[in-house]
């Protein structure tokens, strides 16, 4: 009877995990469109701004969006210049991740990873502590695979867990890149410390997205990101990022210190620093294959 | 009808559990809580005019004054200003990767770990496969262990990988114990890749003792026809490669390889064995293309003398779920041995004495031909708050049947009673050199197939709660015999949870229990053990 029992626990947990979800997330869609049908961008048009002039892009827009001042830029816009500056076609970087908790030593972790197009491919190998040593990641698009050393295999993994008990999950660290997952709305400028900000409110466009609602902060000088503070759907926020210590990374200013703080778990927070990067750099394909993560271990 | 009932009552209290109680679901939470914002963005009208009037109405966020404390907190730390990677830190940095050492030309990479396991099994009194004790289980052990990982480029394109480890292990039995102290070399071989402009396929040839693991599932991977101890009780830290030939090539999203196993012997336990002796020629193949965001895969295999086995994977994510599943189909000689009742046990007289006595009975155990079909189907499902649950529905059509198991279970009965536990008994003293025989034939699905795959359906859960308090994790694994559920066999399952800490850099402590429950004629329950208790410590470099 026990045994039964289990079963049917763990039959009906899945009947609920499969059946629970997906109306959900259409239902968010719909809301979405019936509530804010102008505010939000179609994907054609978050995708076409940055290659074509300014006002040709403005003229597609709806009247009414909001736009900053001077630059009239959308919050579309906003987003594709930040990520524009982040990430490069291609870039390489060796990080330095400090895990702090309250009354514990702090935990540091060290790994490099590989983007290529501007993101959408990302190559992440666990150098440090030895115990992490190969638990390599590999992002392609809305995947994500894990090359767990023990059985000499990759196995897909969830963008939400947490990367070695960090606050950053798994896509933080590898999904860097924000216009495809997110249409954004341009609020407002901030003043925070005598600097201007852009203050843009995104919504996930997709629903592989890791964040129903993101708020962003954007340099407006430099048009690096400043902040970004995810909640869920209801309204209830989750983490904050936060960017620091802009410095030369290979041929481009960029934050070199970003911090997470968690709102689940109060106290808590992770360092991740970049230790050293270079932008542009040719960049093997087949690294962002599963083939390359089970094979090549050295 | 009343199982179905059964489901559903129970459905209605987990979706309350699932529903509420992770605060991560409240992402799931369509309905705003009170106070929250609405679902659509709160849009801040500005014209381009009074644009800089809006935003210095706009109030600084809560969190401003954290962030600025934090920033003070970090530039303390001397982690908020990063100084340029030289010297010392160049240094650190590249002791990460492992002990080494690198030139222009070659670089040479060793890691490793060194472990202690103790193992303690409570042992039946009584059990089927093994009656009265005799077989002398170990009453607990001990196993220190080495392992080292080297990985070198020897010359560019070309790189060399080994993995070895050195164990001693301690086996009390009696009063007595057993040192057996092994070295294993469990892979060895040369990589080479074929120089090429990257955007020509990638070709790579590695030859040498290698470990080979494919599949998808979690548990069971029936495809993966190369490693037949697919069970819980596997230790993936001692499992060795075998001599073979392989060939790789990568394009875009498309990867073949091609292997071949020559006739060495890999049973050698000298682990190191070129001679060509009498094992079995092996050659096989793998598809894999990434397309429509699923992993799909096609693997074809082929024993010398056997006919060839076809098997096909897939694997894809779709919102917080994967969905996984692989199957191999063959027409041919079964991997399982299935008993037979050859003779029955009959009186007799001897003619001489006139004595009335039994023959005994014989059995038998055979393969089968014919068509043979194995599948693994999973689902994974993640939660926000580091909880993953797991569940995978395996099916072994070449399993035991009902009968199979009956006759098995029959064997298992006559041969205990040859060994009763008067050790006054005549057939006592005959009985030791049979041992060795009997402990294989009692263990014959072990020989041939795990035995978690020796009947036809099973059920794997598991669940993870990781990052406990920062540094523990928690997993529960259970799996459930589900042939017993229907045809009237006794019920049986295996469970093991696991609790493991990690708060201490490169240390790993972990300890676990492997579970078997079940009546003494089940399959689960006629182990030696009811339950077998383990604790690890593990140290990396």
């Amino acid at each position: 009877m026990q045994t039964k029992t289990l079963l049917s626990l763990v039959f009906s947990g899945f009947a609920f995990a499969l059946f629970a979800q997906v109306p959900l997330h259409l239902s968010s869609e719909e809301v979405q469109q019936r509530e804010a049908p102008q505010e939000t961008p179609t994907a054609e048009e978050s995708a076409t701004p940055a290659e074509q002039s300014p006002d040709a892009a403005r003229a597609q827009k709806p009247a009414q969006e909001p736009r900053s001042p001077i630059l009239g830029l959308t919050g579309d816009e906003i987003i594709k210049l930040a990520d524009e500056k982040m990430v490069g076609e291609t870039a390489r970087f060796l990080n330095q991740m400090i895990i702090k908790r309250p009354g514990m030593e702090d935990m540091i972790a060290k790994y490099e990873t590989t983007f290529q197009g501007r993101g959408e491919k990302v190559l992440l190998r666990m150098l440090f502590p030895p115990e992490e040593a190969g638990k390599d990641l590999l992002l392609l698009d809305e995947n994500m695979w894990q090359y767990i050393p023990k059985l000499e295999r990759s196995m897909r993994v969830a963008g939400k867990q947490r990367f070695m008990g960090s606050d950053f999950d798994n896509a933080d660290l590898l999904k860097v890149s924000l216009v495809n997952d997110y249409s954004g709305t341009f609020v407002g400028i901030e003043k925070i410390k005598g600097r201007e900000y852009f203050f843009v409110k995104l919504e996930k466009k997709r629903p592989q997205a890791t964040y129903d609602r993101v708020d962003y902060w954007v340099d407006r000088e430099k048009h690096l990101p400043f902040r970004e503070v995810y909640y869920t759907r209801s309204g209830k926020k989750i983490k904050t990022l936060q960017y620091l210590n802009v410095g030369l990374v290979g041929n481009r200013q960029v934050p070199k210190t970003l911090v997470m703080i968690s709102e689940l778990r109060p106290n808590n927070l992770t360092v991740v620093q970049i230790l050293e990067g270079n932008y542009n750099l040719p960049v093997d394909p087949t690294w962002f294959t599963r083939a390359y993560l089970e094979r090549k271990r050295i | 009808m009343k199982r179905f009932v059964t489901i559903l009552v129970f459905c209605l209290p987990l979706y309350g559990v699932l529903a509420v109680a992770p605060p991560s679901l409240a992402q799931d939470d369509a309905t705003p809580s009170p106070g929250s914002p609405p679902l659509a963005p709160q849009v801040v009208p500005i014209q381009e005019a009074g644009a800089q009037e809006a935003a210095d109405a706009w109030e600084p966020s809560a969190i401003e004054t954290q962030l600025d404390d934090l920033a003070s907190e970090l530039s303390n730390m001397g982690i908020y200003e990063v100084q340029p990677l030289t010297g010392e830190q160049a240094l650190a940095v590249e002791s990460t990767k492992g002990i080494g050492w690198e030139a222009d030309c070659c670089s040479l990479g060793i890691r490793g770990n060194a472990s202690y396991l103790y193992e303690s099994p409570a042992l039946s009194p009584n059990s089927l496969l093994n009656p009265n004790n005799r077989l002398k289980t170990a009453e607990r052990s001990d196993q220190a262990l080495l392992s080292l990982e080297v990985n070198a480029m020897v010359a560019p394109y070309i790189a060399w990988r080994a993995k070895g480890r050195v164990q001693h292990r301690s086996e009390w039995s009696d009063g007595q114990i057993q040192p057996e102290d092994t070295r294993y070399l469990d892979q060895g071989y040369f990589s080479f890749e074929i120089p090429r402009s990257w955007e020509a396929p990638a070709l790579y040839f590695a030859l040498g003792k290698q470990r080979l693991k494919w599949g998808v599932g979690t548990l069971w991977n029936p495809v993966d026809t190369f490693n037949q101890s697919q069970n819980l009780q596997a230790n993936h830290d001692t499992e060795e490669g075998k001599v073979l030939y392989r060939l790789d090539s990568v394009w875009r999203e498309l990867d073949l390889t091609l292997i071949s196993i020559p006739r060495f012997d890999h049973n050698d336990l000298t682990r190191v064995n070129f001679s060509p002796k009498q094992g079995e020629s092996f050659i096989g193949g793998k598809v894999h293309v990434f397309l429509w965001d699923a992993d799909l895969s096609y693997y074809w295999t082929k024993k010398e003398q056997e006919g060839a086995k076809q098997g096909v994977s897939f694997s894809l994510q779709y919102h917080d779920v994967q969905y996984y599943g692989e199957g191999l189909f063959w027409h041919g000689e079964s991997n399982l041995r299935y008993p037979e009742l050859v003779e029955k046990r009959t009186p007799g007289v001897d003619p001489v004495s006139g004595k009335a006595y039994t023959n005994p009975a014989r059995y038998d155990f055979q393969t089968r031909n014919g068509n043979f079909h194995e599948q693994t189907f999973g689902l994974q499902y993640t939660f926000l708050v580091d909880y993953t649950l797991v569940t995978e529905y395996h099916h072994n059509q070449e399993g035991y049947s009902k009968k199979d198991m009956d006759i098995y279970l029959q064997y298992l009965r006559y041969i205990g009673g040859k060994y009763p536990r008067d050790k006054r008994s005549v057939e006592r003293v005959n009985s030791e050199a049979n041992l060795e025989s009997q402990r294989s034939l009692l263990s014959l699905g072990n020989q041939v197939h795990p035995f978690a795959n020796l009947r036809q359906n099973y059920l794997y859960l598991s669940f993870l709660w990781k990052n406990i308090f920062n540094r523990s994790q928690v997993q529960l694994e259970w799996i459930e015999n589900l042939d017993a559920q229907y045809d009237g066999a006794k019920q049986s399952s295996f469970a093991r949870p696991t609790l493991t800490y990690t708060g201490i850099p490169r240390y790993e402590f972990s300890a676990y229990s492997q579970l078997y429950q079940g009546e003494n004629d089940s399959e689960f329950g006629m182990r030696e053990s009811d339950q077998v208790n383990f604790m690890e410590i593990k140290y990396y470099f």
